[in-house]
């Protein structure tokens, strides 16, 4: 794996962030971020299960036959959500009573069904230990965001909107729009500063 | 052997592996992992003092022992074998609490759950005399639970208390249906329990000699 092969691995969870450009695994998304701390929570869970099941079924993609593979991510990605469950419900059960139900929807959400497929079943261990974490991140990072904007705007406009379902998908909207807004600016700066130092040369 | 049989017999056996090996590794771990044990919060003893009053404050009631958690043992059962026998009930038992002394003296608290539309709603259903004296919801996290009639448990109050309760013909149509048939397998699951265990709680309960000794504690 070579510097820039890394470089575009480690930055997938912004370039190809899994909620504002990807716009996968939204269920959960809108559902469980009405607060910061159940959006947290649910981020890091789920991040968890993507970077384990990214590193397990990259281990195992020569052994999986390609006819049987997705029955056999379903299989991995289920057991670790079994397992996180079995964390949450024993250790944190105020918190397994919040974002319970979520916890065990990880095991279809789009994110880590989609990150194994295109790129763990793919790859060596490290790059999709490297994928896990940076797409981890990034889901993390999106869901927090989301929910600290909605509990925000909650606290200023007063419960009933904001932190439910349709103030969900309007605050997401919004957020969206401007993160893929500063996302565009800055790689078109990044465009024109590379061809102007090419025009220099 | 042709090469897709071999094909599909591997792409079994790997599937079956891979099956195997979480199935196991999950076992061990659910072996090691703590399992649920029942407490007495304060929380839960002021709700039991609003359904059950015992004539003190809700600090008073818990402190002097006017509400206990009664350790299954004590009054013979086996809450774990009883609720595995009744898993087609989509209700489970959590724990009992009795009131040894006070104004409701030997009055039983059951406390039960079952899955609502959103998640678990959990069930204080308290007993007297063969009869529901109360009931309340300790827990819930149900979208429409504010469609259920405040006086939801009024149509239980005086019920027998060894046979089931339809609740939903009593309260009609709410529009959280859900969360009313979670609600209504609690209380039947509590009602079966009482049914069973009705006389040893209560000679639990009778045993429990706090006016002589009252730093004893009873608790799972």
């Amino acid at each position: 794996m070579n510097k820039s092969e890394f470089k575009s691995v480690a930055l997938g969870g912004i370039a190809n962030n899994p909620v504002f450009v990807l716009v996968l695994g939204m269920c959960p998304t809108i559902a469980k971020s009405d607060n910061i701390i159940n959006a947290v929570s649910l981020g890091l869970c789920t991040a968890f299960v993507l970077i384990c099941s990214n590193v397990i079924i990259s281990a195992l993609r020569k052994v999986i036959p390609d006819k049987v593979h997705l029955p056999a991510y379903i299989v991995i990605i289920a057991s670790l959500v079994t397992f996180v469950q079995m964390i949450v419900s024993s250790f944190l059960p105020t918190l397994n009573d919040s974002i319970g139900a979520f916890i065990a929807l990880i095991t279809v959400n789009c994110i880590i069904l989609g990150r194994a497929e295109a790129f763990a079943g793919k790859n060596n261990v490290l790059p999709s230990l490297i994928d896990g974490v940076s797409m981890g991140l990034g889901f993390i990072a999106a869901i927090t965001l989301l929910g600290a904007v909605r509990e925000l705007l909650t606290i200023i406009f007063g419960s009933g909107f904001f932190d439910k379902t349709m103030g969900g998908f309007i605050v997401l909207g919004l957020v969206m729009a401007v993160f893929n807004a500063i996302f565009d600016y800055a790689k078109t700066k990044k465009r024109k500063h590379t061809a102007l130092i090419e025009r220099e040369v | 052997m042709s090469k897709s049989l071999k094909n599909a017999l591997k792409a079994t056996a790997v599937l079956v592996c891979i099956t195997a090996v979480c199935i196991a590794v999950l076992t061990l771990c659910n072996m090691f992992f703590p399992k649920y044990k029942p407490t007495l919060d304060t929380a839960t003893a002021k709700l039991i003092n609003r359904i059950c009053p015992t004539g003190q404050s809700d600090a008073d009631a818990k402190k002097d022992g006017y509400i206990v958690l009664l350790n299954e043992d004590s009054y013979g059962a086996n809450i774990a074998s009883f609720n595995k026998s009744n898993k087609s009930r989509k209700a489970e038992i959590l724990a009992v609490y009795g009131e040894p002394k006070g104004d409701n003296m030997e009055a039983y608290i059951i406390e039960a759950k079952s899955s609502g539309r959103d998640g678990d709603v959990v069930i204080l259903t308290a007993y007297r005399g063969g009869k529901i004296v109360g009931a309340t919801v300790k827990k819930q996290s149900e979208s429409y639970f504010g469609k259920l009639p405040s006086n939801l448990f009024d149509s239980v109050f005086g019920a027998d208390a060894f046979s089931d309760v339809n609740m939903k013909d009593i309260v009609g149509k709410t529009g959280a249906t859900l969360s009313l048939t979670a609600i209504e397998r609690a209380v039947n699951i509590s009602n079966s329990f009482a049914k069973v265990y009705n006389d040893s709680i209560i000679a639990a309960l009778s045993s429990l000699n706090y006016s002589e000794n009252p730093s004893h504690e009873v608790r799972a």
